[in-house]
């Protein structure tokens, strides 16, 4: 495992550099990104295959149906800002993998540009878009944190790292947002219906 | 972290490796209950939209590639200069460095034996080699290298073929450089396209050490229609991968691979420089080449330390080109090429294997000329006749640790994680035992067989998939695989040895039928015979079942 130099500064004196291990998909980060930087074109190509297709989905989820020309206008505004600031991974110094860190950017792009011009609701019917509509009433901060939870899949530590927050505070927004949602889904008034019970096997 | 944190991240890494939260879990809990409600939204979780637009990757490139520095060329190595009293033409063999002997002060005295020894042998070698030059160059069908602008193997073709006049390039002899047209990201729609069989990479090779990879795109070349026809004599293809190479348990190389494959169409490595050897991998013959620079079929450059196959089986040509110093050396593309060229074998020039607990029927008979093997006895501890000579029914357990209660020996189970080639995670759902035996559990019965289901969250294609494998293993006693219908091959893992069928329907160790395609690895480990099955149309792939073999473990 390569690992990074971390030096621990201990009253006055220097202390041993500390080694924190990095882990496979950093490595390749870090080297996707050194390569990229150097003008290499196949790195570049090998970057936008793997993570373009995640991040544009993940805006695509976000903004609903309909709303394609204006997932792909923030996934290239992302990828731009990206690609000035890969010098981190370049660097061998980021500490969150890249899918994570692109995706982060891809909700602040998302946030700018709707501030700049609003788009309006896509109509949908009644039962299918309630969810929808209820997370679009949100913040958009609170938004992000349940879409990524939810379309995205993500865990609590990956949460954290999109969101860029520790793991506590990605808690308490997720769970504020949550608290918000719950009240315009209405599952105590039994719009949805109870989740099945545990262990039924599927039938072939 | 508070109760409250802990149990939302808790419910999140449940819903994570992709099972539900159930009602118990939540009940006390109202935003835990929202979160399993969204959850289940399909407007959230299951829309996934459209793929990505291919122009929107082209675009993105085109403008992002404008802006990355100008790459620095890397200084080209002098030629090393020939010993005095030779010609640098010579075809002196490429010796290891380890053969030369160190200059010691021990040394000094052999120094002078030694290489009066070297420079007459290579004196004979040179002489040899002028007499043998011209029968020495090996000769293929479609194949051919060319260095410096002249041929060094000579070309056959076959007789009566004709050259397809191709409408986009100068000429179909494989010298000119091809267009491919804008990629596909579906390999079915690629196949549709092409008159033979595209032979994709496996997900991950079961060598050692651990090569993966990940098909990005399928271009297409039209030689004499101008758009892909299955017709068109001349069609190319290239797939462009990742390639990764297991350095270490914990690290991995990664690079781009690039596979041209073409049927009975001309295919020129033409170099400067650099050193080939002839090759025979599977029954495919070709060249190996190492150097640099290269210009593959397209026209891209490769640039640095570059590795080249060329192969050619039948009316079937392929090229791997990728970096060496990357991990694409000559030992994984012969690997690779290894596995690929012998999935090609098929019907009745494909050579049968032998298996110590694995048979092959058709038709309700043993496979004509498939070793059997050896008979077993299977006696029960409690007495009574064996349950797997009447495909007894399995029986509910409730967790793993009393299905491993009822077995007398170490489960394996699946990996919790692991890569195929991209990751996924997996988490067992229930369980099964058969006794050895009769319908009643015995403690640590050997003569028992366990099954057990998986939940299997992968990512394909950029978005999560859940799947379920279930999994049938024992100990002693022989499997059978039907193979009347459907597709089979052999398959060596780095751990076993077995059989991938893929089909429908097929009918379990437990008696159920499955009617919709299934992939079946079917598998010998020492003296145990392992089983995993899932549905094709979930994503439980050939490269998936020998990943989730490969990294099994008790």
């Amino acid at each position: 495992m390569r690992e990074t130099l971390v030096r621990s500064v201990n009253k006055g004196r220097d202390a041993a550099p500390r080694r924190q291990p990095v882990s496979p998909e950093l490595e390749g980060d870090y080297e996707l990104a050194a390569r990229m930087l150097e003008g290499d074109r196949d790195a570049l190509r090998l970057w936008l295959g793997g993570h373009l297709p995640p991040v544009y989905g993940y805006l695509l989820r976000r903004l609903g149906p309909g709303r394609e020309e204006l997932a792909e206008e923030v996934a290239k505004s992302t990828f731009g800002v990206a690609l000035r600031r890969v010098g981190p991974y370049a660097k061998g110094r980021a500490r969150v993998p890249m899918r994570l860190w692109l995706l982060r950017l891809a909700g602040v792009q998302l946030s700018k540009r709707l501030r700049k011009r609003p788009v309006p609701q896509v109509p949908e019917t009644e039962k299918q878009g309630r969810a929808r509509r209820v997370l679009a009433a949100l913040p958009t901060r609170k938004q992000e944190a349940l879409y990524l939870a939810l379309a995205e899949g993500l865990n609590g530590a990956e949460l954290a790292a999109a969101l860029g927050l520790r793991v506590p505070g990605a808690m308490r927004l997720l769970r504020s947002a949550l608290k918000q949602a719950d009240k315009g889904l209405g599952v105590a008034a039994g719009i949805y219906d109870q989740p099945d019970s545990q262990g039924e096997r599927a039938e072939e | 972290m508070g109760r409250a944190a802990r149990s939302l991240y808790d419910a999140l890494e449940q819903l994570h490796s992709g099972i539900p939260l159930n009602w118990s879990q939540v009940e006390d809990d109202p935003e835990l209950i929202a979160l399993a409600q969204l959850s289940r939204s399909p407007d959230i979780t299951e829309w996934r939209g459209t793929g990505t637009p291919r122009a929107l990757q082209d675009e993105l490139f085109e403008d992002l590639a404008s802006r990355l520095p100008t790459p620095k060329p890397k200084p080209v190595k002098a030629p090393p200069k020939s010993l005095a009293g030779f010609s640098e033409a010579v075809p002196v063999p490429i010796q290891a460095e380890e053969d030369i002997p160190p200059l010691s002060a021990n040394a000094l005295p052999w120094v002078g034996a030694t290489l009066a020894a070297a420079a007459g042998v290579a004196l004979v070698l040179w002489l040899l080699a002028s007499l043998l030059r011209l029968d020495s160059a090996p000769t293929f069908t479609w194949l051919q290298l060319r260095q410096d602008g002249k041929a060094v193997t000579e070309v056959r073709r076959p007789p009566g073929w004709v050259q397809p006049a191709c409408r986009r390039a100068d000429k179909g002899d494989g010298t000119a450089l091809r267009r491919f047209d804008a990629p596909l990201v579906d390999r079915s729609q690629a196949q549709l396209k092409v008159g033979f069989p595209i032979s994709f990479l496996p997900g991950t090779l079961p060598v050692t050490p651990t090569y993966g990879f990940r098909l990005l795109d399928v271009s297409l070349s039209p030689c004499t229609t101008d758009s892909p026809d299955p017709i068109d004599p001349g069609m190319m293809v290239k797939l462009t991968y990742t390639a990764r190479k297991q350095v270490n348990p914990t690290t991995w190389t990664a690079t781009s691979l690039v596979v041209f494959q073409g049927r009975a169409v001309p295919l020129t490595v033409n170099v400067e420089r650099g050193n080939w050897k002839r090759v025979d991998i599977q029954g495919a013959r070709g060249i190996y080449w190492r150097g640099a620079p290269y210009v593959d079929p397209e026209g891209k450059d490769w640039i640095g330390d570059v590795s080249v196959l060329a192969l050619e089986s039948g009316d079937r040509v392929s090229l791997y080109v990728g970096q060496t110093d990357l991990g694409v050396d000559e030992q994984m593309l012969a690997s690779l090429a290894g596995y690929v060229e012998g999935s090609k074998l098929g019907g009745a020039n494909r050579p049968l294997p032998s298996f110590n607990m694995i048979q092959l029927v058709k038709d309700g008979k043993p496979l004509e000329n498939a070793p059997t093997p050896a008979a077993r006895e299977l006696s029960c501890r409690s007495g009574g006749e064996p349950n797997y000579k009447f495909e007894h029914r399995y029986y509910q357990v409730t967790s793993f640790k009393q299905a491993q209660a009822y077995t007398g020996y170490q489960l394996f189970s699946l990996p919790p994680t692991g890569e195929a080639p991209e990751p996924y995670h997996s988490s067992v759902i229930d369980g099964a035992v058969r006794p050895c035996t009769g319908n009643a559990f015995v403690s640590a019965d050997p003569g028992a067989s366990a099954q057990l289901r998986y939940n299997v969250m992968q990512t394909v294609r950029g978005k999560g998939i859940a799947s379920q494998v279930t999994m049938f293993q024992w100990r002693f006693v022989p499997a059978t695989v039907d193979v009347t219908k459907g597709t089979w091959k052999e398959v060596q893992l780095a751990n076993g040895h077995g059989v991938l069928w893929s089909g429908v329907p097929y009918h379990d160790p437990d008696g159920s039928d499955w009617s919709r395609p299934v992939n079946v690895l079917v598998f010998e480990r020492e003296d145990y015979v392992i089983t995993l099955i899932g549905h094709q149309d979930e994503e439980v792939t050939e490269d998936l079942l020998i990943a989730l073999a490969t990294g099994m473990n008790r």
